[in-house]
């Protein structure tokens, strides 16, 4: 157990660190939005593909994570503003019990379609960075922003900003 | 010099407090204040009471902040440390003063700290920077250094007067790993060097003649703080210890996730060892079980045991004129073990967050002249804003 | 001594490249660690208080360690 031994193995404990690094499969600006067919909170069923032609925006989030739960209100509020110029809103609950969104989201007066991905099944493919992320679709399907987690008002504005623009594009 | 360091953490505050924007619509706060106490009290008649008030302002979206703490020790004790030299129970405060900055650079988050801590007989600054950087996003690396210059001075005597010298580095590596959906793991290495005086100034060591150990063992006598001083010898020389000490501290953290109880249970072990040959090994275990949505109970245990220092003694026995070249009455350099057992209570009441915590313990000095045991309760208080 | 001390510092490194190897914990898979009772560091200042009492009443020092784990959110 020399001293250049144990720098060695300090050496590789480091490496072996660096390599666990997360897959570059996120999806990222630029991409096509990956399609899903996902049971919503009203009983009825949201496919995305259905969509296209709508400028949409796409949110992740769950009771567990609180910057989501401070975002939501102020997502709520841009869909009251933008929903009549067209924007749908679509914000992905992952909880594995349902009953938990469904409490936050009658305690925030959601009246955004919240689609349930209780297994995760669509988040994973989507890979966010962060907890909360939105996406910004276009009309044509493709992912033009991708807002990773949430620290205050700006990024709603920032988000706006991107839709306003988008929904401006025939 | 104390005053200065005061106004200057006030000044600090305040310009953290004016600058700030208001909090509304942030997912962070921008401000954050925290007032805490502790109060400690033992069998040793020590009494310690420590109020402390800090705020923290955001400087950007991932954990860089600008922080300042202050926080003040109003000691009064007349433990067997002071009455074994017939001086009567003493008062003393010490005020402590911390200032620190960080601020993300993508995975790099480095910081910046500068601790100034006086009392009449005591200054330290403190000057120290660190590197915390995310390997990926279940692994985050953290590396520190801190140096620290104190002089040490004698209570009654202006430090300009008489004074010593101590200086730290400290060196510290940890490495927080996740380790599934469920469980954290944390390694961390500690490395001090502490030269210069490292003698408590005012601490005079007894010394005894074999001949006095022998008769008053056949006489059945244990020499205790009630008797010492009939069997000592006259002359009683201030305490001297190496003037360097090199410390290394092994920490490790498991901290779990329960589901049946929403809780947690965290596990810390702690080895210690270092160049005056004491050492150490410290358990501590904490079960926390949320209750209800904006309360939590904390229940902890933790046993902490050493050996003493190579030059520890009970009693130095020397020939009469003969002192020996290291000597101390330090009890943390004795070997003991202590038992210590605590709870916590955590409230959320609107914006503000409470915690009351209470811990009581039992320190075994297994050779140590003056003191077989002591208890200890520790209280402490906080409120948080927002929480 | 300085063994034992060696000895710890492989089984750290060993649980190190362990554990590094395991498959990375998605922000979405982070219910249980976004939790606040799963915070490694969760109260700085509380715990600086209860460290200095720790520091001036034992004679051992140092092993605590800071950042790192938690929630993927932000």
């Amino acid at each position: 157990m020399s001293r250049p031994l144990f720098a060695l193995a300090a050496l590789a404990a480091l490496v072996s660190l660096l390599a666990g690094a997360p897959s570059a499969h996120a999806l990222a600006a630029g991409k096509p939005a990956i399609d899903f067919t996902l049971p919503t909170l009203d009983g009825k069923q949201v496919h995305l593909a259905d969509l296209r032609g709508k400028v949409v925006l796409i949110d992740f989030w769950a009771s567990w994570c609180t910057p989501c739960k401070q975002e939501l209100p102020l997502l709520e509020k841009l869909h009251a503003k933008l929903a009549r110029r067209g924007l749908v809103v679509l914000v992905i609950n992952i909880n594995k019990d349902k009953a938990d969104a469904a409490r936050f989201a009658a305690a925030a007066k959601l009246t955004m379609t919240v689609p349930l991905d209780p297994k995760a099944q669509v988040v994973a493919r989507y890979e966010p960075p962060k907890m909360p992320s939105s996406y910004v679709v276009d009309r044509k399907g493709i992912v033009r922003k991708v807002n990773a987690g949430f620290y205050g008002a700006s990024d709603l504005a920032r988000l706006e900003a991107d839709l306003t623009a988008l929904l401006e594009q025939k | 010099m104390r005053a200065r360091v005061v106004t200057a953490a006030a000044l600090a505050l305040a310009t953290l407090a004016a600058r700030a924007p208001s909090a509304r619509g942030e997912a962070n706060p921008v401000l954050r204040f925290a007032v805490d106490t502790l109060v400690y009290a033992d069998s040793d008649r020590v009494l310690v009471v420590s109020p402390q008030a800090a705020v923290h302002g955001r400087l950007d979206r991932d954990g860089g902040e600008a922080s300042a703490r202050v926080v003040l020790d109003v000691i009064s004790a007349a433990s067997v440390d002071v009455v074994s030299h017939a001086t009567p129970r003493f008062r003393e405060s010490r005020t402590e003063v911390d200032l620190a900055v960080s601020k993300r650079f993508g995975p790099w988050l480095p910081s910046a700290h500068y601790r100034n801590s006086s009392e009449p007989d005591y200054a330290s600054s403190a000057f120290g920077a660190a590197i915390e950087r995310r390997l990926h996003p279940d692994a985050t690396l953290s590396a520190s250094y801190d140096l620290s210059l104190d002089e040490v001075g004698r209570s009654g005597t202006s430090l300009a007067t008489w004074s010593r010298a101590l200086t730290t580095h400290t060196a510290e590596v940890s490495l927080t790993q996740v380790v599934g959906p469920r469980t954290l793991l944390r390694g961390v290495y500690t490395l001090t060097a502490q030269t210069g005086y490292q003698e408590k100034p005012y601490r005079y060591v007894p010394l005894f003649t074999p001949d006095v150990m022998a008769s008053s063992a056949a006489a059945g006598v244990t020499l205790d703080l009630a008797n010492f001083d009939d069997y000592r010898q006259a002359e009683r020389p201030p305490e001297e210890v190496p003037d360097l000490r090199i410390r290394h501290a092994f920490g490790l953290r498991l901290l779990r996730y329960l589901g049946a109880i929403h809780g947690s249970l965290r596990a810390d072990y702690r080895f210690y060892v270092d160049s005056w040959s004491l050492i150490a090994n410290s358990l501590e275990s904490e079960l926390a079980i949320p209750i209800g949505q904006t309360s939590r109970l904390s229940l902890r245990g933790r046993v902490h045991q050493q050996t003493g220092a190579f030059f520890w003694h009970r009693a130095y026995v020397t020939a009469p004129g003969e002192i020996p070249r290291w000597r101390t009455m330090d009890r943390d350099l004795s070997p003991y073990v202590t038992l210590s057992s605590g709870a916590r209570y955590e409230l959320g009441l609107g914006d503000f967050g409470l915690y009351a915590d209470l811990e009581g313990t039992y320190t075994r000095y297994l050779d140590y002249m003056f003191l077989d045991s002591r208890v200890a309760l520790i209280g402490q208080l906080g409120v948080r804003y927002p929480r | 001594m300085i063994a034992r001390a060696r000895v710890l510092g492989w089984l750290i490194l060993g649980g190190c490249v362990l554990t590094a190897g395991c498959r990375t914990t998605r922000p979405w898979q982070r219910e249980n660690l976004a939790r606040p009772v799963m915070a490694p560091d969760a109260e700085p200042d509380r715990e600086a208080l209860h460290h200095h009492y720790l520091g001036t009443r034992e004679g051992a020092a140092g092993g605590f360690g800071g950042g790192g784990g938690g929630c993927g959110c932000n």
